[in-house]
């Protein structure tokens, strides 16, 4: 059966008309459940299965039997091992935007040589396997149409996939935007490559043996068909052919370019990883049925062919059409998909490199015609090869050819993910080395006929055993050199950087203090490179990859930025120019070693992401970081690190709770500027020589707080001081409020001591003014009555100032928290005299305040005055009705101590420990609380105070209390200064 | 989630691929292939792989990657 050329022509346009109807329909219409399906995804890795696939598989079986098979089994291999092999690869390539294999080896070993060199070689291995496909299609479209001239087939075929590549493969110039659309078409592509050769496979087994048992009783008649199918594999190279389908089920650039650049979930991959291997199996199920059918038949063809002749013997043109349709969705997939692959790679790593960008133009438009023009060229490239390849070269040839190139890459992949001494010389060394090999063994034979290998006495590679003995040697020497060269000089730097972003993805962190302060100033700091508009739409894309907006001043943060630019500039560009730009434009300072506390909380998040990869000493040193750095998590205290900048780099939960302030919102911020009151409060302090506070108020919006500080330096090891602080804050609030709730119903307390002494102070007035007011009820001479009236008067003040006393005394509830202020002691002891002097047992003692009137502190009035008052009514039931007590003070360095000494029984030792206890009192059950002193000792912390307990000359007791001096402001007038009121202390 | 979901995949992983070379590519496939057994063997070999690595995806599946 034979077809006309314009029906051939008609259908095969048609066919790619359908493929663009088909992308235009995902892009544009197809809801994402369905263009994102693993099925997709799935299929479109069968662009794999090529010509050779298609057409010469059945040349290979017949050639070299079952070997045929290892071109598929070894990329199930390859797919087993999907945990360890492609799914680290996948996350690699998306975290770093890696668009191809070159620029994989390119990153991994931070060389544009080894991006050059990779993609020489891949160009030179691919090239005359993009020819082949070409061929395939011109000699089927003769096969059907044999008046037609393979020349005008073969360009219009070629100008119809540079179309499609261009428009559908070439839209967007980073791999973040995917081509769903070129991936709907690739996978409607493999669908009917397979659809086509199982119906083939059908078709024929009813042709030539009436069903499937026919088939079978056809080989038990003819056993040697079923010996010449194994044999090979007993004598052939198995394991080789094995090994470079292996590498190229993920290191051809087309499968490369499916599989992780247009990956659009990771998940997919794991259906892949049984689904691709599913779909090869049920393509080459066909082969053999197919092969056998034609051996029957005695087809009078090349066994490449018997696809197309087997097709034609069943008399159906739409089998036949679709069989021939198969084969042109067998090589355009490939053309499409390779010449896309190698596209990114030319511009990557064979121009820009060597071309200045234009910051004027377009960088994106740029960019994108750049990739259409190497579209346009490589398919160009590959008509030129099957122009002048060698015909007599079978598809199978080709195929290997290629493959072995590919495989010259598995030694660097060992290198990206499992050897991080691995440096780009030994990569470069080996895949020189290796390449050379096989262009001398394999290329130059297959392009020109003649064999050098042949010359030395080796086999070729067109004999069959030698597809061992070349994989053998090319990779033996290539694995040897690498590791040789590898071994012989350390890594650089970059080189152990870039080692451990591969093994570790999301960990690489960029060493050194960023000099940029904003957003703004690294679209600024772009522009000379990228020109203004790509440079603030990449600032811009990176900003919303991070989630951060264009206030962003964190460093921390914008170290982030500045890594998400750089991914994504690697994604346009490669990662070797992407990272030239960003460390010239967005330059770090590696002396600044501020930059290891501000990546704590950076380092932190990616050691969370990564912790699964952890194994061994990392594992058990990540479980401790984490119970470590919870131990800081779960501390009832604030803790604030700030930097030497002062920047908040740890804000723990306590710290959220206590502020208000979240702990994302802190982080990276200066002290300064956290929201008030905080952050004037804590730069205060930090600003403060002093490392510890006693309580400090703070005054919040609804609340008052009471806060203790703390600060430390910290050190790193080996170095004695980074400058960086430590603050811890204790809230004493609600202990406040409990003390000060005590010390009210204390002072209650002891008023309600008072009362009989006061009953008794304001009694006598008061009968006083009763018989004063009597008599003058009968007096008639005016001037003994004004005498009298002004005698009541004098009665009346001192009730009154008794009441006033009293009122003063009790004035102060609780949490009324009145600021610190100037007190003058002398005057507050008096008011404690009186006070206590109000209980009658207190009205013989003999006071001596020898407190000088320039004695001034800073505190609490009311709360200094409790303190005296506990100690004289301690000291007054101590003494009895004729106690004398003395109050004395004395400068000591920057303080004062104060004594107050009685003549009382003193305190016995042995209950000197706890006589400062909350409640203990050695008074009778309901005249005491014991909460004097532990009031006064509180109250004396409080004003940064201590309170010592010591016997006075004569046996009694002295309470020393050192309160510490500090600056006066102006009283009545005139400024007085510590020291110039301690000079007249001593007294 | 499980700290070792990576971890044991890929040692599931890598035993999968020695099985899968100790039927495809060890004496023991010599000596198959020696049997010349029906064409269909090594097609069943290879779908029982297949089923195996189906297997693990499904359990890899239920953690983040």
């Amino acid at each position: 059966m034979t077809f006309s050329i314009i029906s051939l022509s008609l259908g095969a346009v048609a066919y790619l008309l359908l493929l663009f109807l088909i992308a235009y329909a995902t892009e544009r219409w197809l809801p994402e459940r369905y263009s994102h399906h693993p099925v997709l995804y799935v299929l479109s890795l069968g662009v794999y299965a090529t010509t050779w696939s298609y057409y010469g598989s059945v040349g290979f079986a017949a050639d070299q039997g079952i070997l045929f098979l290892t071109i598929y089994l070894g990329v199930t291999l390859a797919f087993i091992l999907t945990p360890v092999l492609l799914l680290p690869l996948l996350r690699l390539v998306r975290s770093h935007q890696l668009t191809s294999v070159a620029d994989l080896f390119a990153f991994r070993f931070d060389s544009q040589a080894a991006g050059t060199l990779v993609t020489v070689l891949a160009l030179m291995g691919i090239l005359p396997y993009i020819a082949l496909q070409i061929r395939g299609v011109a000699e089927a479209t003769q096969a059907l149409a044999p008046d037609a001239s393979p020349v005008p087939i073969a360009i219009g075929f070629c100008i119809l996939v540079t179309v499609f590549a261009i428009i559908f493969g070439a839209r967007h110039v980073t791999p973040r935007e995917k081509h769903v659309g070129l991936t709907a078409a690739i996978a409607f592509e493999s669908f009917v490559k397979l659809l086509a050769l199982l119906l083939l496979a059908v078709v024929v087994i009813r042709l030539a043996f009436g069903s499937l048992g026919g088939l079978e009783n056809w080989l038990q008649a003819n056993p040697e068909r079923l010996r010449e199918f194994y044999r090979p594999g007993l004598e052939g190279p198995w394991g080789s052919l094995l090994l470079i389908a292996f590498a190229a089920g993920f290191l051809l650039p087309r499968q490369f370019h499916m599989m992780f650049t247009e990956n659009l979930q990771p998940r997919a991959l794991l259906t892949a990883g049984w689904g691709f291997p599913l779909f090869l199996l049920l393509l080459s199920l066909a082969i053999p049925p197919i092969l056998w059918a034609g051996q029957a038949l005695q087809l009078d063809v090349s066994p490449d062919y018997f696809v197309i002749s087997l097709v034609q013997l069943s008399n159906s043109p739409a089998l036949v059409m679709l069989i021939y349709l198969g084969g042109i969705s067998a090589a355009s997939a490939m053309i499409i998909v390779e010449t896309l692959a190698l596209s990114w790679m030319v511009v990557n790593h064979l121009v820009l490199p060597f071309i200045k960008l234009q910051p004027q133009r377009d960088l994106y438009a740029d960019l994108r015609w750049l990739r259409r023009g190497m579209i346009a060229a490589v398919i160009a490239a590959g008509y030129g090869f099957y122009a002048v390849l060698e015909r007599s070269t079978g598809l199978v040839a080709w195929g290997l050819i290629s493959f072995l190139a590919m495989a010259q890459f598995l030694p660097g992949i060992i290198g990206v993910l499992y050897w991080p001494r691995a440096t780009g010389a030994g990569f470069i060394a080996g895949l020189v080395a290796g390449g050379l090999i096989w262009v001398v063994g394999a290329l130059l034979p297959a392009l020109t006929g003649a064999n050098p290998l042949l010359w030395l006495g080796l086999p070729g590679f067109a004999d069959g055993g030698a597809y061992g003995g070349l994989t053998f040697w090319s990779l033996s020497i290539n694995v040897l050199l690498f590791a040789l060269f590898s071994l012989l000089a350390p890594p650089t730097k970059r080189e152990r950087e870039a080692a451990i972003a591969c093994r570790e993805v999301g960990l690489r962190l960029s060493q050194g203090a960023l000099q940029l302060e904003s957003p703004r100033q690294f679209v600024q700091q772009l522009t000379p490179v990228t020109g203004r508009h790509a440079a603030l739409v990449e600032v811009e894309k990176a900003l919303k990859d991070q989630k951060l907006g264009w206030n962003e001043r964190r460093p921390e943060k914008l170290h982030l930025l500045r890594d998400q630019i750089q991914r994504n500039l690697s994604g346009m560009m490669g990662p070797v120019l992407a990272r030239m730009i960003v460390d010239e434009r967005l330059q770090l300072d590696q002396d600044t070693q501020a930059a290891l506390a501000q990546n704590v909380q950076l380092i932190e998040s990616r050691l969370e992401q990564s912790r699964r990869s952890f194994r061994g000493v990392a594992a058990e040193l990540d479980q401790l970081r984490r119970y470590h750095r919870q131990v800081l998590e779960d501390l009832p205290l604030g803790i604030v690190a700030v930097t030497a900048s002062d920047r908040v780099v740890r804000w723990n939960p306590a710290m959220a709770r206590l502020t208000g302030i979240n702990t994302e919102v802190a982080l990276g911020s200066p002290v300064q500027e956290l929201p008030a009151p905080w952050g004037s409060f804590l730069a205060e302090f930090l600003a403060d020589p002093d490392t510890n506070t006693g309580k400090r108020q703070l005054a919040l919006d609804q609340e008052t707080r009471f806060l203790s500080l703390h600060k430390a330096m910290i050190a790193e090891f080996g170095r004695s001081s980074t400058g960086d602080r430590l603050l811890l804050l204790e809230d004493f609030t609600d202990l406040e409020l409990l003390e000060r709730e005590l010390a009210h119903s204390e002072r209650l307390a002891s008023i309600g001591r008072l009362a009989a002494g006061v009953a008794h102070e304001i009694g006598n007035p008061i009968t006083a003014i009763a018989c004063l007011a009597q008599d003058l009820q009968q007096e008639a001479d005016p001037a003994t009555a004004s005498r009298m009236a002004e005698q009541i008067l004098e009665q009346t003040r001192r009730v009154g100032n008794i009441v006033h006393t009293l009122v003063s005394y009790a004035h102060s509830g609780p949490g009324s928290g009145s600021q610190p202020a100037p007190v003058q002691l002398r005057k507050t002891v008096e008011d404690a005299r009186r006070v206590v002097q109000l209980a009658k047992r207190a009205q013989q003692i003999q006071f001596d305040n020898k407190l000088p009137v320039t004695l001034w502190v800073t505190g609490d009035s009311q709360r200094l005055l409790q303190v005296f008052v506990n100690l004289f009514t301690n000291a007054a039931d101590a003494c009895g009705h004729s106690g004398r007590i003395e109050v004395r003070s004395h400068r000591h360095g920057n303080s004062v101590q104060i004594s107050v000494s009685d003549n009382g029984s003193g305190i016995p030792e042995d209950i000197r420990d706890k006589i400062l206890e909350p409640f203990f009192t050695t008074k009778p059950v309901g005249e005491g609380t014991g909460l004097g002193l532990a009031l006064v000792y509180n109250i004396i912390k409080e004003h940064g105070g201590e309170l010592r307990l010591d016997s006075s000359a004569d046996g009694g007791a002295r309470i020393i209390l050192e309160l510490p001096l500090r600056p006066v402001p102006g009283e009545r007038g005139t400024d007085r200064s510590s020291d110039h009121a301690a000079s007249e202390l001593e007294q | 989630m499980p700290v070792t979901s990576d971890h044991s995949a890929a040692s599931e992983s890598l035993l999968l691929a020695l099985l899968a070379l100790f039927l495809l590519a060890s004496p023991f496939a010599v000596w198959w292939m020696r049997q010349a057994p029906p064409w269909h063997f090594i097609y069943l070999i290879w779908l029982g792989l297949i089923v195996l690595v189906a297997a693990l995806g499904r359990r890899l599946g239920r953690y983040d990657l």
